[in-house]
């Protein structure tokens, strides 16, 4: 059966890189051989048309321009020198979080009691903890006489050891049961 | 088996010293092209000072004038600027370059289809006959713009490949196609222009 030259195996040819069955084909075929042949005036054609060449002087501009436009374009970043970073601090601190003695990131089965993230502040009459603080704030006698905020803590120091164990005591019952 | 049977048009370059041209112009780049990527803005301009004239070169082919080819060229390097990052060095970066630059022509003439179509239409009107006398800068400018008229594809083959020397493979990656295909689009092409051409009177 006869087939023409295909249109790459006549590329082939015209390049000087034809297989030998087509180059054969190709001297024998009229109709491939004057394909071929207008390809090739094509080719004379198109390697006979020049680029008109800029001034010497345009190639500076033509820097100068690209240079200034480039100088509003931020820098370039590479994932290298963006992500790296970025994964490294993740990667530090994960390590530093997993560190067992830190506590911080524990496996789910033992995870401690959740905490809601927000309670409802008590009003100022339900709250039980206002009575204590009042009764260890200063007075107003304390403050003038300069012992500032110091006086709570000389009257805590003043305690018994019994004394100092009852008003423990008494601070863990009021506060029982409440969220922090 | 290759054989040579008919005169190649195209010069196979083999000589060792190209080569080492070559490699030594590819490892510039690619320090150009690190020294970029770490945010060295002047690096850059080394790249632009070395491909600036092929790149205006190429763009010309595509639009046929020098202020569309300058804007384009222009447009190129800042493309090439803003994507350096994503550079890996799969292929050279003048093969990375070059299929941006087509891109950018590429969006070009998409945006000035139909202003293309009414200067190809009138001046295949006016074309005037054309005589072996004919000046040569005039035969270029019609042969260009003959170029200009060939479909997308072979427009592009034709112009990476005629005009700037690169391989089959080289062409087949800038314009994501096989290499078959660019033999055939090539082939098209060549015959179409002549036929462009002699259409016009000009052969």
């Amino acid at each position: 059966m006869w087939t023409h030259a295909s249109d790459q195996d006549l590329m082939d040819v015209l390049e000087g890189a034809g297989r030998v069955s087509a180059v054969d084909h190709v001297e024998r075929c009229d109709h491939c051989r004057s394909r071929l042949q207008a390809a090739r005036e094509g080719l004379r054609l198109a390697q006979a048309a020049d680029v008109p060449e800029p001034s010497p002087l345009y190639w500076e501009s033509f820097r100068q321009q690209v240079g200034r436009r480039l100088d509003s374009v931020p820098a370039p970043a590479t994932w290298r020198w963006t992500l790296g970073p970025a994964f490294a601090a993740l990667a530090l601190t994960l390590a530093v979080l997993s560190v067992p003695g830190l506590r911080l990131l524990q496996p789910a089965g033992e995870s401690g009691p959740v905490l809601p993230a927000w309670s409802p502040p008590l009003s100022a009459e339900e709250d039980p903890g206002l009575s204590l603080i009042q009764a260890l704030a200063p007075s107003e006698d304390d403050l003038k006489a300069g012992s500032g905020g110091d006086a709570a803590t000389d009257s805590l120091g003043e305690l018994s050891d019994d004394e100092s164990s009852a008003l423990a005591e008494a601070l863990r019952s009021e506060l029982q049961g409440r969220n922090l | 088996m290759m054989v040579g049977a008919l005169d190649s048009p195209f010069p196979l370059v083999v000589a060792s010293n190209v080569a080492s041209a070559t490699s030594r112009l590819q490892s510039e780049d690619r320090d150009a092209i690190e020294a970029c990527q770490r945010g060295e803005r002047e690096a850059f301009d080394r790249l632009v000072a070395r491909y600036q004239r092929d790149v205006y070169r190429l763009c010309y082919r595509y639009v046929n004038n020098h202020h569309d080819a300058n804007d384009l060229a222009q447009e190129a390097f800042l493309r090439a600027y803003r994507a350096i990052g994503k550079f890996r060095g799969d292929s050279s970066f003048s093969t990375w370059l070059y299929r941006i630059a087509v891109n950018a022509c590429l969006s070009f003439r998409a945006s000035r289809k139909a202003a293309a179509e009414e200067l190809s239409e009138s001046l295949a009107d006016g074309a005037s006959p054309v005589t072996e006398s004919l000046e040569r800068a005039e035969q270029s400018s019609r042969v260009r713009e003959a170029v200009s008229r060939l479909p997308e594809k072979q427009r592009a083959t034709l112009i990476l490949k005629i005009y700037h020397e690169l391989t089959h493979e080289e062409v087949a990656k800038i314009l994501g196609s096989s290499v078959g295909t660019v033999k055939a689009n090539l082939f098209h092409a060549l015959g179409n222009l002549r036929r462009l051409l002699a259409a016009e009177g000009g052969e």
